[in-house]
């Protein structure tokens, strides 16, 4: 049944009756509209969500669009719309009660890793690591007996050997993925050996697990191939790296072979190569040890532990000229 | 996989890892920093390669050189396991206590948050609760939008025991608000009784869009669309929008006195999960029942509007009207209603993707361009579901991506930015693809929430990355290259000045052999429109022609000049060039 009142209906009754107020008004209304259909229990409503196509709207002012189930069926009613507006926004009371989150600009500057090697060693453990052999030292006078009685010609004067660093020092840091977690101290190691040596005589070049897939100064894409970059011979080359030994997800390290090619080149060159791994020697690939001078970069590292390392290492013997 | 299995597996390989991982794992982020001094302290016997294996273990979820973060689920077993010994606890708080004091306000928040989610004492909930209630109040009363991003990756990364929180619940929907604009997070807050009043969540200045309300004999309509008949009310623009129906002219709690169902109850029973009535983007919300003399419907943000029968005695005429439907304007009129707005759009597209000058110009050009195309199908589009001025913004910014996917190539991240996480493949796109400045780029991320980083540890990240170029060549207009050249600190990149000189000689010339191919009447509109600076409504009277038609000329001729330029071998041609070859 339509519950539309008919205008007509509605101007004669309401002429007729004239109702003194809207509630009378109403009233007429619904009389005119006869019985109600509304149910006499709550029912509950149906609420469809149903897409929309271009003609949902086609002709749904009179008479309701013609669509499916979801549709509704009945007529459109002349409605009006009244803004009833917004209570004011009230926050919660413990809204405003919560303390308030510091702002960032208080934040303090961020701390710098406690280094890895024990700061009251790391001079002398560095100079001692990274230092070579002169023979420019007192005369030695053993020697230049030994040589006089065995009857050999003495064309130069021996000297004692002493530890220098005057030949500076070319430092290879590996910026692999495997040292990510030693990029921080990677930063001060530089200082460190730059402070022992002075910066003019330290070099430094970066690699990616091994010198020789290029090496270079700057961004990656400006490195070259080590051979070329070979520092002067008598020049201890020390390389900061896990050898191989770190295991990133999807990274493959540098082979023991790679780096044994690597000592060999160096060597040949007639350069010290020493590394620093942050690695205990019960990881290191056992095959480098005999090529390279290997020291745990940790805090358990003295100098005792630079010694007894590199006391192996076979210096060539130089002289002063007579 | 259990977390409790897995930890305690690795802990039978790798003791001294997982103990290390436990003494680190109240951080949000482990730091280098944070990582020696736990080592140091607590596991002294192990070496600094323990420090790596843990990096580079299953328990790791990210890395960059700036620290580690943990995988959420095993970092939850580490703090319980963490947390069977109260003293060491203490222990690792204090330490990441002293070890983060320079980070932001929210992650010490977010700290605080993990520690006390393990901590065993009396009064631990409530101060939970005061934590977030913290971060609440600096999202929604102080403002701080920034807190919703952090709020976006922290909470789903807290334990579960937090995140069932009533206020997690209340941050979380406030912070989806924000940056999605979802409002089903919302409408769970506003079903449950404890939080029914959630509109105070929506900020004043939330954008709204117009939902259309229709009362009928046998139901409502609700329409989310401009083109639908009804009355139009202003809706939080959430996703979905959500409106909340009532009977007309009783108030809850008059109609609960009196017997009757509020529609809202009624509701209830087809919406069990809320009593707010979702309306997808476009679409309809129908709602069948007895019939309404009239309804009183809610936004979110608290707004309510009535809408009843009209009774009241008028001309026949009047009653007999049909609620008319509203026809769709002109496209074209409503692009030059529009245009102004589009410009602003364009220009502030361009600016916020750092880039400026003669580029953002040909952007806009570009844009216009596009929408005029194929008559105008943008704007005829146009469904109503917004308004038309934000569907053209969304629009230009969409299509903002494929100019620069036609000017510069597509972009996908290196293998090793990839494989560093955020922010590594954002900082690649910005540095090299967008030719940024480590400290501009920087600035964008933290600006828009992407990383916390500090220029220093972006550095850091950089050099790990590869260097790359841009796929194709940066265009570097003459009169710019000088200074871009020596601007940054990678001044030699740039192209030398006499190089320059030699390019914009070229492409003069290709632009005056290019001219001379067009008709003589549009090489005037050019010359006068962009050579002198004319407006095309200044063109259009000099000329004596009309006004309308010559926006999509100049556009075409455009499209014709770049057309005979690339023939000519020279690309990404820009009015910049034009108005020199003018001069």
């Amino acid at each position: 049944m339509s519950m539309q009142v008919r205008l007509a209906d509605l101007i004669r009754a309401v002429g007729h009756l004239r109702p003194a107020d809207d509630a009378s008004r109403d009233e007429i209304v619904d009389f005119l509209r006869g019985p109600p259909t509304v149910h006499a229990g709550p029912k509950a409503p149906e609420i469809h969500e149903v897409e929309v196509n271009e003609h949902a709207w086609v002709g749904a002012a009179s008479s309701g669009p013609q669509t499916p189930q979801a549709e509704l069926a009945g007529d459109e009613l002349h409605t009006t719309l009244r803004a009833l507006g917004a209570p004011p926004r009230r926050l919660p009371n413990w809204l405003y009660l919560a303390p308030p989150l510091p702002m960032e600009e208080d934040a303090l500057p961020q701390t710098l890793p406690v280094p890895l090697l024990n700061p009251a060693l790391a001079r002398a453990v560095l100079s001692g690591a990274l230092a070579t052999t002169a023979h420019d030292g007192e005369l030695w006078v053993e020697e230049t007996v030994r040589r006089i009685a065995t009857g050999l010609p003495v064309t130069e004067v021996p000297r004692r050997p002493r530890p220098t660093l005057r030949r500076g020092v070319q430092v290879l840091v590996d910026r692999g993925a495997a040292m990510l977690p030693f990029h921080e101290d990677i930063d001060s190691l530089l200082a460190q050996v730059s402070s022992v040596f002075g910066a003019p005589l330290v070099r430094v070049l970066q690699f990616d697990r091994s010198p020789l897939r290029g090496a270079g100064k700057g961004a990656r894409r400006t490195w070259t191939a080590y051979e070329r970059q070979l520092p002067e011979p008598g020049t201890v080359v020390v390389a900061v790296t896990d050898l191989g030994i770190g295991n990133p997800p999807g990274v493959l390290g540098a082979s023991p072979s790679e780096w044994l090619d690597f000592a060999a080149l160096v060597q040949r060159h007639g350069c010290p190569l020493r590394a620093l791994v942050p690695y205990p020697e019960a990881r290191w690939p056992a095959g480098l040890r005999e090529s390279l001078r290997i020291l745990p970069w940790d805090r358990g590292t003295g100098v005792q532990r630079v010694k007894r390392t590199l006391a192996s290492e076979r210096h060539p013997v130089e002289g002063g000229a007579v | 996989v259990n977390p409790a299995e897995t930890v305690r597996r690795l802990a039978e390989e790798v003791p001294d890892v997982v103990r290390l991982a436990e003494e680190v794992s109240l951080a949000v982020q482990v730091d280098p920093a944070l990582l020696r001094r736990a080592r140091l302290d607590l596991v002294p016997c192990a070496s600094a390669g323990t420090e790596a294996d843990l990096w580079f273990s299953p328990l790791v979820r990210s890395r960059s050189p700036a620290g580690f973060v943990l995988m959420p689920e095993l970092a939850a077993e580490l703090r319980r396991r963490l947390a069977r010994d109260p003293v060491r606890l203490a222990a690792a708080r204090a330490r990441v206590e002293r070890a983060h004091a320079h980070l932001a306000p929210a992650l010490h928040l977010e700290e605080e948050l993990l520690w006390l989610s393990v901590r065993p004492d009396a009064g631990t909930h409530s101060e939970i609760e005061g934590r977030l209630q913290t971060a609440i109040a600096a999202l929604v009363r102080d403002g701080r939008d920034g807190i919703a991003h952090w709020a976006a990756r922290a909470l789903p990364a807290l334990p579960t025991e937090v995140q069932s929180l009533e206020f997690a619940r209340i941050l979380d929907a406030g912070a989806r608000l924000r940056l999605e604009g979802a409002g089903s997070a919302l409408a769970a807050l506003a079903e449950d009784p404890t939080t029914r009043s959630a509109g105070w969540m929506v900020p004043n200045d939330f954008p709204t869009t117009i939902v259309r309300v229709r009362l009928r004999e046998d139901g409502i309509e609700l329409a989310a669309r401009d083109d639908a008949p009804g009355h139009a009310i202003q809706v939080p623009s959430t996703d979905p929008l959500l409106i909340e129906v009532h009977w007309r002219d009783v108030a809850e709690d008059a109609a609960e006195a009196s017997g009757r169902r509020t529609l809202r109850e009624a509701a209830l029973a087809s919406f069990p999960a809320s009593t707010w009535i979702p309306i997808t983007r476009g679409g309809v919300a129908r709602i069948a029942g007895p019939v309404f003399r009239g309804v009183r419907v809610r936004t979110i943000s608290g707004h309510t509007y009535e809408v009843h029968q009209l009774v009241v005695l008028r001309g026949a005429d009047q009653l007999d009207a049909s609620i008319p439907t509203p026809r769709p304007a002109d496209p074209e009129s409503l692009f030059l209603e529009h245009l102004d707005w589009i410009n602003r759009v364009a220009a502030m597209t361009s600016k916020t993707s750092g880039i400026s000058g003669a580029e953002a110009e040909d952007f806009a050009a570009f844009i216009r361009m596009k929408i005029i195309e194929d008559d105008y199908a943008i704007i005829r589009n146009h469904r109503g579901e917004s308004k038309l001025r934000t569907y053209l913004a969304t629009v230009v910014q969409r299509q903002f991506q494929d100019y620069l996917h036609e000017k510069r190539g597509r972009w996908r991240p290196s293998a090793a930015a990839r494989r560093l996480g955020p922010p590594a493949p954002d900082l690649e796109a910005l540095v090299y693809r967008d030719g940024l400045r480590l400290d501009q780029a920087g600035e964008k991320l933290r600006t828009s929430g992407r990383t916390t980083l500090s220029d220093r540890e972006l550095g850091r990240v950089l050099k790990e990355l590869p260097a790359r170029e841009p796929m194709r060549p940066k265009e570097i207009p003459p009169e710019n290259a000088l200074d871009d050249r020596e601007a940054g600190e990678q001044a030699d990149d740039w192209i030398t000045t006499a190089e320059a000189e030699a390019r914009a000689e070229k492409r003069k010339d290709a632009l005056e052999r290019a001219m001379a191919r067009l008709a003589p009447e549009d090489r005037t509109i050019l010359r006068m429109h962009f050579a002198d600076g004319r407006s095309l409504a200044h063109v259009a009277r000099a000329l004596q022609l009309e006004q309308k038609p010559l926006y999509r000329r100049v556009n075409r001729l455009r499209t014709q000049l770049r057309t005979y330029l690339e023939e000519e071998g020279i690309s990404g041609f820009t009015i910049q060039d034009m108005g020199e070859e003018g001069n």
